[in-house]
């Protein structure tokens, strides 16, 4: 979808060094703040993946000021990427944590506003880990590594939680997934789209569609309750 | 959307794509003046036209001689002339990006969507008050039904290309009942090549299928015969028609007064299935044992290595295979009475003839390119090995794998390697004995990016420039490797970059 929304190159304080952002708005008023964590760099994962990019824009048309970014430099060397290659993680793993948690800070800082976040993959993991600190009015996750990471962090987050998924994703097979989504109900709400695999290429906008619904209801919630 | 305009001439974008010169064509020979877009440098495209209509037995010089053929420098996507050197009465604009899934650049919309608001802003200011447009069958997206006309309503899509082509029939909805103006819409489904002789210039859509059942006929010969579930309805139909009855009939349209101002499907009143395809894919290339299955019964999981590649192979067109909307042709009929013209069907003769074509086709482009050929050769059997020794990746004793390339668009160029514990152990050229754990499938222009290090393989997975088949999880992480690699030591063929 063509996006109209107005876009804005950043760099953002964080603890190894500035990060660059963008910033992404439509003109009407906003009503919520949405970060979106990434994948894993040594997956691909960056601002400008295909899933982040789609939602950038497209949660603009929800009245969200959505902020994506790059985690600061990862180690293309030997150690790092032999790490990676047999276990799938890396030395710099925590410190992609901290970084998520500065530009966190900087959109708090900058919009005082119901704040959503979106993690995909890797990013999903970072973004449990910046729920348990402080709870978002909603958290989604998109393809979360659970095979990988340890996610008991989200029983520690007061937040309503969306988990996406693709019954074919090499990254989780569909049975543990399964089970995983079942053992968080009704804390975790989940949502399949069949054969995606972990990429969903071309078919980022369901993902789009999934996540509207669920911010919009979480989001009214709170405000009736409050 | 006004109707009733004569007309004369007309400017052609996409005159040189798969439909478009098929349109010149006809409309030449139905003496309309074609002033035709091309994008710079004008004389280099031209030159691209000249055997595209020549093959359809259409003079070009004599045209260009006697002005009925008439090149114009312009991009949708960039400078448009100021002013045309000869007025014309309408526009036909054909040019698209028939992208699946968006690239770095933006595409499809970029082409499908601004390109097109480009262009109409551009007629606003010429004052040219006739377009057609050529869309597809496929803006009614995930509709089962679709009709003639433009729905107010979005529907889900199938992916970026069909919302790209509704957002531009909007756009041209908007351009037309803003001014006044003529706007006739012509939506064909998926087109294949010319129906007496298969004859096409473009082999995506269903040919995506056709090659699908090639590369299994491919692998059984190496691994034998085996049952194949394939994901889809049997008695889904695809909707196939040929290019020629697609460009006589917007050719008719456009020069038809009273055809103006609607909207045409351009479909197959009776396609053929799922099955009939099928049958005439295994037929062609001596294969059996492929069956469908029903998405809803289709296994999650435990699909066998052919099963994965076909479902790889085939993974952007599958929708296509299970999902087959019902497409109201009542304004085509009455345009077929008017014309003469009737959709044909496509018993099994004539599905052997699409395959027959693309196949020969394909064959053809595979007797290896010189230049090509040493530049992979040189990468893969040369370079490779004086410079994995030298590299971290020599470092990584964990690494111990095999993986394949394949460059689609580059005949023969197919490569093996095997790494154990971090040392290039084997390099093997074409089909060979190395079983691979996965492999990536790209074509030359992708495959250079990567290896000079100018663009991570990862990028181009995700942004469908290449395609990994086998075991995705370590393609990737070895993606990160072999990008590590290219930047540490990146190869430029001379004439590749």
């Amino acid at each position: 979808m063509k996006c109209t929304a107005e876009m804005e190159r950043i760099r953002i304080p964080g603890p190894r060094g500035e990060l660059a952002g963008e910033l992404a708005y439509s003109a009407s008023s906003p009503s919520m703040a949405v970060l979106l964590v990434p994948p894993h760099p040594h997956m691909g994962g960056s601002m400008d993946n295909n899933i982040i990019r789609c939602l950038a824009a497209e949660l603009t048309t929800l009245g969200a000021i959505t902020l994506r970014f790059d985690y600061a430099g990862i180690a293309a060397v030997a150690a790092s990427m032999a790490r990676f290659w047999e276990t799938g993680d890396a030395p710099e793993d925590p410190l992609m944590v901290e970084d998520a948690a500065a530009a966190r800070a900087w959109l708090t800082r900058t919009s005082d506003l119901p704040q959503v976040i979106i993690g995909y993959s890797f990013g999903a993991f970072v973004a449990v880990n910046l729920a348990a600190r402080a709870a978002p009015r909603a958290l989604v996750l998109i393809s979360p590594t659970i095979a990988q990471h340890d996610f008991s962090a989200l029983r520690r987050c007061a937040a309503p939680a969306l988990a996406i998924y693709s019954d074919d994703d090499f990254a989780t097979p569909a049975v543990k997934l399964d089970a995983w989504v079942r053992s968080m109900r009704p804390h975790v709400e989940p949502r399949c789209i069949t054969s995606a695999n972990h990429f969903f290429i071309g078919r980022e906008r369901e993902i789009a569609d999934a996540c509207r619904p669920f911010i919009q209801t979480a989001l009214a919630a709170q405000e009736a309750v409050a | 959307m006004n109707n009733n305009t004569t007309t004369s001439s007309v400017l052609i974008t996409g005159a040189t794509g798969f439909i478009g010169h098929r349109i010149l064509a006809e409309l030449l020979g139905r003496g309309v003046r074609c002033a035709v877009l091309l994008r710079p440098a004008a004389c280099e495209r031209l030159g691209r036209l000249k055997p595209l209509l020549r093959s359809l037995g259409v003079d070009a010089e004599r045209h260009l001689a006697d002005g009925s053929l008439i090149p114009v420098e312009g991009d949708i996507q960039g400078s448009l002339p100021s002013r045309l050197a000869v007025p014309v009465d309408g526009v036909i604009h054909a040019a698209a990006c028939t992208r699946f899934t968006l690239d770095s650049q933006g595409d499809p919309l970029a082409t499908n969507v601004e390109g097109t608001a480009h262009l109409l802003r551009w007629m606003g200011e010429q004052g040219i008050r006739v377009l057609h447009l050529v869309s597809t069958a496929y803006v009614c997206g995930r509709r089962p039904a679709a009709t003639e006309r433009i729905e107010s309503q979005e529907p889900g899509f199938h992916n970026v290309y069909e919302r790209s082509k509704w957002q531009a029939e909007r756009l041209a909805e908007r351009w037309a009942v803003e001014g006044g103006r003529s706007l006739t819409i012509h939506r064909p489904s998926i087109v294949v090549g010319e129906h007496a002789t298969g004859a096409a210039t473009k082999f995506d859509g269903f040919y995506v299928s056709i090659r699908a059942v090639e590369l299994l006929a491919k692998a059984m010969k190496q691994r034998g015969p085996a049952a194949v579930r394939i994901r889809g309805l049997s008695q889904g139909r695809q909707n196939i028609v040929p290019v020629d009855y697609v460009a006589a009939m917007i050719a008719g349209a456009v020069v038809t007064p009273s055809a103006h101002g609607r909207i045409y499907h351009l479909t197959n009143p009776c396609p053929p299935t799922s099955q009939e395809i099928l049958d005439a894919a295994q037929r062609h290339f001596g294969v059996e044992g492929c069956r469908f299955v029903p998405p809803d019964q289709f296994p999650r999981s435990g699909l066998t290595s052919l099963e994965r590649l076909v479902r790889q192979a085939s993974a952007s067109i599958e929708h296509y295979m299970a999902d087959t909307p019902d497409f109201d042709r009542s304004n085509t009929c009455e345009l077929e009475a008017i014309l003469g013209l009737a959709c044909p069907a496509y018993p099994a003769d004539a599905m052997g003839r699409l395959i027959r074509y693309a196949t020969s086709a394909w064959a053809r482009q595979e007797t290896p390119q010189r230049g090509d050929a040493a530049h992979f050769a040189d990468y893969f059997e040369r370079f490779l090995p004086r410079h994995v020794p030298l590299s971290q990746v020599a470092r990584m004793t964990g690494l111990s794998l095999a993986m394949r390339f394949i460059i689609d668009d580059v005949p023969g160029a197919q490569w093996a390697c095997r790494f154990d514990r971090g040392q290039l152990a084997d390099v093997k050229h074409g089909p060979n004995s190395i079983h691979e754990d996965f492999g990536y499938r790209t074509t030359r222009q992708a495959f250079w990016k990567a290896v000079s290090g100018r663009v991570h393989p990862q990028e181009l997975f995700l942004t469908g420039q290449a395609s990994i088949f086998g075991n995705v999880e370590k393609a990737m992480k070895m993606a990160m490797i072999l990008n590590a690699f290219a930047r540490e030591f990146p190869f430029v063929p001379e004439e590749a970059a």
